[in-house]
């Protein structure tokens, strides 16, 4: 059974009952709770084909999106997400109770995903082989795993990538992509079939609204993939895709300078870094353009052999 | 630096460099840092992993690229063996 199997009454009054909702985020597993009606309907439609899983279980996380027992309560509203019984945010205004999720969930990866290595990268995966996107804020890394997410690549994830340190797969965490600002619009054109969730507006990051993960790989979010390629994007205006090979060393510094955990990991950092450098070819590239630079990646993974 | 300490490279320095890669990247796992070297600095490392005063290091690496053994390159690898000790990826060897 998944999230869209309930409707917004009956989820809302799972997710208002001491329980909660339990659900499946591909590797880790989450229990929310809230009475907040809008925010339960937008977050139904976001995460309408993920499973949900009893509730009798252990889970890795529970967020409790609640109003402050306080005043605020009933002037000005807020909402506040308890994780665990902590309050690591601020209040947020209650019509921006998604973000607030969103943050949320990724504070709990953070903070618990640490037996795997975290790189801040996009991930997609044609015929078993993963590519990594890794980036900095701006460079058009969620814009960019957006669209290939349309053209037949198959989405594992957008903030985090995880690597198993024993076996090198990528696992899967196909969760919404919060595109930002003009993304929004250039994703709603490049395809009619995407969903994107209502707009935030104000927030630290500008207007933001969240892509939903395409069915096929929310289906499949149990299937690791073998990393391929890693390639460093920068969306420059005007640019013709430039994909340009990157020596592996440089590539190795790029790649452990854009991890979470590879200092806290220490030897293992190392060798999970230098096991991805390995098996990897290794690229910078530079786009303007989302079909053309969609037409070189599929060259690219159209060329490589299969994934055994 | 007195020109009679010798220096050795730390224990479980893991390394990785590819082929027409000039420069190998060292992770230091008593510091947690890791580093990039050229071509040169890593074969002073490699030689260090054995005791080396600042001589023999010097004659060793003029052996290795041909070159004539003088002050110049004497002060270099001077600074080298500074860094290293900086990075804290060779100890003194004490007698």
């Amino acid at each position: 059974m998944n999230i869209g199997h309930y409707s917004l009454q009956e989820l809302l009054k799972k997710t208002s009952c001491t329980q909660g909702v339990c659900f499946d985020v591909g590797s880790f597993t989450v229990r929310l709770r809230s009475s907040h009606k809008d925010f339960i309907s937008t977050f139904r439609q976001l995460y309408f084909d993920f499973p949900v899983i009893s509730d009798d279980q252990l889970i890795d996380f529970f967020i409790d999106m609640q109003a402050p027992k306080s005043l605020r309560r009933w002037i000005r509203p807020q909402i506040i997400a308890r994780i665990d019984g902590q309050e690591p945010f601020q209040p947020f205004a209650p019509s921006h109770a998604m973000p607030l999720f969103e943050w949320a969930l990724n504070w709990c990866i953070a903070r618990q995903g640490q037996h795997q290595l975290m790189l801040h990268a996009a991930v997609l995966e044609k015929h078993g082989k993963a590519l990594i996107l890794p980036a900095l804020p701006g460079s058009g890394k969620s814009t960019l795993a957006g669209a290939l997410a349309q053209r037949g690549w198959r989405f594992l994830s957008d903030e985090f990538c995880l690597i198993h340190l024993q076996h090198g797969q990528v696992i899967p965490i196909p969760r919404p992509t919060p595109l930002k600002n003009e993304s929004i619009d250039v994703i709603r054109n490049f395809a009619d079939s995407v969903f994107i969730g209502p707009l935030f507006e104000k927030t630290r990051k500008g207007t933001i609204g969240h892509l939903r993960a395409p069915t096929a790989s929310i289906e499949r979010m149990k299937e690791t993939a073998t990393p391929a390629w890693v390639i460093f994007p920068q969306y420059q205006s005007q640019s013709p895709v430039i994909l340009e090979p990157l020596n592996k060393s440089a590539a190795f510094l790029k790649l452990a300078t854009n991890s979470f955990n590879y200092s806290l990991l220490g030897d293992s950092g190392f060798k999970a870094i230098k096991s991805i450098i390995e098996s990897c070819a290794c690229y910078n590239l530079n786009y303007s353009n989302l079909n053309d630079v969609i037409a070189q990646l599929d060259a690219l993974s159209n060329h490589a052999e299969p994934a055994l | 630096m007195n020109e009679s300490t010798r220096w050795q490279s730390v224990n479980h320095i893991e390394t990785y460099s590819t082929q027409g890669d000039d420069d190998t990247i060292v992770y230091n796992p008593l510091s947690g840092e890791t580093h990039q070297l050229n071509l040169m600095a890593i074969d002073a490392l490699n030689f260090m992993q054995q005791p080396a005063n600042l001589q023999s290091l010097t004659d060793h690496i003029c052996l290795l690229y041909q070159s004539p053994n003088t002050d110049e390159i004497n002060q270099q690898m001077r600074q080298l063996v500074e860094q290293f000790d900086d990075l804290g990826l060779i100890t003194v060897c004490w007698p």
